[in-house]
């Protein structure tokens, strides 16, 4: 679309993220400064109409209705403008008088698909920039424009921007709903048109309102359902209920006589009426359409109508009969998409693009990844060494807040690569066709190509994957993608992997195994998804209606903000969850404080380890340093739960790892750093955490297997699990997801157990 | 392949040939999604290109993916230019 471009080009990148209230779904703002002027801009998702199915168009359709803005600014694709005068045409019709910025101005002048700039503003009445999209986004004639506008004016008023004639029998029906609307008072701050519009077009409830049914499954979608979104701000009369008296009838009587009539719902005649009316503006500015309808005595009478009503006072001639249709041409993308959406190659780039993006993930991030962990480790010593004076102190920040906060600091790297190849791949317009590629199968899955892209960030971080769930339409859809994310192997749980098959696995294979861990992950995935789709979410996955926008060079800066915006969520975490546990854990784990001579003993367990004189020293010293942790209240706790653990053949410090990896799945690896006493900075691929855990866990290859199949199971990290409720708005169903995962996780792990067993392993 | 009056879904189209929407069936939602994205009576669509049981599809001058299901209640019949 170009919005986002626009937006950061008019504030200069200087946005933040605002929770809009009611909404879940984040709306960015900036600002910018014209003369003596400071602007505020939000940026609203992305919307094609003003009937809003996801839960991001409803925050989008939230914004324009609460609010009046000095200037509402519709970014337009150039190329695309029958498609786009939709929105702006309800937007005129909600009484708004949008400033279009005419994008890809450059591309649509060159393959002449340019308008006529001086005629589509006489046209609709409306300011129109022309952009340029392509590098760096002049926005000075925006930035002009603005500077002339009075801050005082409002760019929207209470009375509609156009009229639509939408036929007789609608006109009709619309007459009675305007009058009965304004006879049950309310509806001022819209214009009667569209709040009448509303009514007959609005009131269905697929998706559960926030209001009462929000997070409820199965809410009714007969005709005449209120919607019951209970949107903020003046939002009238859509609260049309089954039976609610006149707004029913009203309903009804629109459905029966356009079905009786016109043969078509009131839906579709609205929004015929309103394409018939963009294809009439579009011809008086000589613009060929490249449709035409076919059905002339229903369309005559509709352009005729628009004309009628007269928009701006311009005269459109009714040019109705001379159509050239469009021919069918056959673009670069499309010679590219019989390759990309092969039904055999097509997979073949599939698999090795994601192959690609995973490793890039991983050898790219390694030195970085390095680079910070030693950093880590320096400030760690560095901050011992400076408090030595006041030992609880430098503990508390060279043991539990530096080496907690840092672990997780360690994966940024990773993470930031894999979002920033996701953007590329975004941008470039591949993930939209692997949407539209992995659709049946994912349907046969119980899912729907929709969650492709949801389910791709999952392997990075589970946190984004479910905010990109919002852009699905339909509650049991989000529900069962919802649950499936957090199954999807994320990078936090590679060091647990990397830790446990360093111990108790031959090197050649270690990448067998973290792949056997990611398909594991996704086989549960796919079972739980047709579990829930047979039981509390039945139905069909919902239908699939994707852009495919033209293939083109990915912008890096563009890729690089927008990976700034998916990974900040993950610095959140470190800067919030991660330190607040990180206290905790240490708390945990250094309280009530030991005696002195075991924690000297420790020590010089550490020493003997690391000189790897392990048949001398291990057995007497790691006893003694499991016994100093044994008496915290973390190895208690530990102790209390490990039997509950004990048929997966985990032992009490075990349990205590699996405690801590509640808040991050890289707490594990910390954790049993600390448990077995070789300090808690270590890294995956420390060698004497490795040895100590191969010889003092208690733990075998098959019980590590175990447990490499129970973390990557047993739980969603503490901030995926707050994001799952905040966006499921049920604490009911994010319980029996967590549920669900934990009693997969165990039976599995046991499964692995009792057949690894019989195989006498 | 096509029923009579050449009506037929759009998932029976004939690959790259010019079609022109005569009805959307289905759910109400799903129907005005299509009519707003401009599936509307007497639009020009085609089919591009299959992709399992979807495809991409040409409408309004841009392209979209829909499933089969979608494709479905799209009924067309041969566009006749005149």
């Amino acid at each position: 679309m170009g919005k986002s471009t626009v937006f950061n080009a008019l504030t200069g990148g200087d946005a933040h993220v605002a929770n809009y209230p009611g909404v879940t779904v984040e709306v960015k703002h900036g600002h910018f400064r014209a003369g003596p002027v400071k602007w505020v801009v939000q940026d609203t998702p992305g919307i094609y109409s003003l009937s809003a199915q996801t839960e991001d168009e409803v925050a989008a359709e939230a914004i324009l209705l609460a609010q009046y803005p000095n200037v509402c600014i519709q970014v337009v694709d150039t190329q695309n403008l029958s498609r786009d005068l939709y929105l702006t045409i309800e937007l005129m019709e909600l009484g708004y008088k949008p400033t279009l910025i005419l994008n890809k101005w450059d591309i649509a002048e060159k393959s002449g698909r340019a308008p006529d700039v001086k005629k589509l503003e006489e046209t609709l009445g409306l300011k129109c920039i022309p952009v340029v999209a392509s590098r760096r986004v002049s926005l000075q004639p925006l930035k002009d424009y603005l500077a002339g506008v009075n801050p005082d004016a409002s760019a929207r008023v209470a009375k509609a921007q156009v009229k639509i004639d939408y036929g007789r029998i609608l006109s009709e029906i619309l007459i009675s709903a305007e009058r009965e609307l304004a006879a049950a008072g309310g509806v001022q701050p819209v214009p009667a048109r569209f709040a009448a519009l509303r009514l007959l077009t609005c009131g269905r409830g697929q998706y559960p309102g926030r209001g009462g049914g929000r997070g409820r499954i199965g809410a009714g979608r007969g005709r005449g359902r209120g919607r019951g979104r209970g949107l903020i701000g003046p939002y009238p009369a859509c609260g049309a209920e089954p039976g609610t008296g006149w707004r029913h009838h009203l309903r009804v009587r629109a459905y029966t006589e356009c079905m009786s009539q016109l043969g078509e719902e009131p839906v579709v005649i609205v929004a015929e009426r309103r394409h018939a009316f963009i294809r009439a503006v579009l011809q008086r500015i000589g613009f060929a359409t490249g449709s035409r309808p076919h059905d002339d005595t229903v369309m005559e009478d509709v352009v005729a109508g628009a004309l009628a009503s007269g928009v701006a006072a311009a005269k459109i001639e009714p040019s109705i009969t001379s159509h050239v249709m469009s021919p069918p041409v056959t673009t670069l993308s499309d010679r590219l998409d019989r390759w990309v959406l092969h039904p055999v190659f097509g997979w073949i780039v599939f698999v090795f693009g994601m192959w690609l993006v995973f490793q890039a993930t991983f050898t790219l991030g390694a030195p970085v990844m390095d680079l910070i962990d030693a950093g880590v480790s320096w400030l760690a010593d560095t901050s011992l060494a400076a408090l030595a004076g006041v030992p609880l102190l430098a503990s508390l920040i060279g043991e539990g807040i530096i080496p907690g906060v840092g672990m997780v600091l360690v994966f940024l790297p990773n993470i930031f690569i894999l979002f920033l190849v996701l953007a590329l791949l975004e941008d470039s317009g591949y993930l939209a066709r692997g949407s539209l590629l992995t659709d049946g199968v994912l349907r046969r899955c119980g899912v729907s190509g929709r969650s492709f892209i949801p389910m791709v960030v999952s392997f990075g971080c589970n946190v984004p994957a479910i905010l990109a769930t919002r852009t699905m339409p339909g509650f049991k859809d989000r529900l069962i993608t919802i649950a499936i994310l957090p199954l999807m192997s994320c990078s936090a749980r590679m060091p647990v992997y990397v830790l446990l098959i360093g111990a108790f696995f031959a090197h050649a294979w270690a990448g067998t195994i973290i792949t056997l861990m990611y398909f594991l992950g996704i086989v549960v995935a796919v079972l739980l998804a047709l579990l829930l789709r047979r039981t509390v979410a039945t139905g069909e996955p919902g239908s699939l209606i994707i852009e495919l926008p033209e293939y083109k060079l990915p912008r890096l800066l563009a890729a690089v903000k927008s990976m700034w915006m998916m990974g900040k969520h993950y610095i959140q975490k470190a800067g919030t969850i991660i330190l607040a546990a990180s206290i905790v854990i240490w708390f945990l784990f250094s309280f009530p404080q030991a005696p002195a001579t075991v924690v000297a003993n420790g020590s010089a367990a550490n020493v003997a380890v690391a000189a790897e004189d392990l048949s001398a020293g291990e057995e007497l010293a790691v006893g003694d340093i499991s016994g100093a942790v044994g008496s915290t209240y973390a190895g208690r706790l530990g102790k209390a739960i490990a039997p509950f653990f004990a048929p997966l053949g985990f032992d009490w410090r075990v349990t205590v790892g699996l405690i801590g990896s509640t808040l991050a799945k890289e707490i594990m690896v910390s954790t049993m750093g600390v448990v077995y006493g070789v300090g808690d900075e270590v890294e995956a691929e420390d060698e004497t955490l490795i040895k100590t855990v191969r010889t003092s866990s208690g733990l075998t290859p098959l019980t590590a297997l175990a447990l490499m199949i129970f973390v990557l199971l047993y739980m969603p990290c503490l901030a995926t699990i707050a994001v799952m409720y905040r966006e499921l708005g049920s604490a009911r169903w994010t319980l029996a997801i967590m549920g669900l995962h934990f009693g997969t996780a165990y039976l599995l792990a046991f499964l692995a157990i009792q057949v690894g067993r019989v195989m006498g392993y | 392949m096509e029923s009579n009056n050449g009506l037929t879904p759009l998932a029976k189209a004939k690959l790259t040939a010019p079609y022109s929407v005569c009805e959307l069936q289905g759910e109400e939602e799903t129907q005005q999604r299509l009519a707003e994205l401009g599936f509307v009576r007497g639009a020009c669509v085609t089919v591009v290109q299959r992709v399992g049981g979807g495809a991409k599809v040409r409408v309004n001058g841009y392209h979209l993916a829909l499933n089969s299901k979608l494709l479905n209640m799209i009924i067309v019949r041969p566009f006749v230019s005149n």
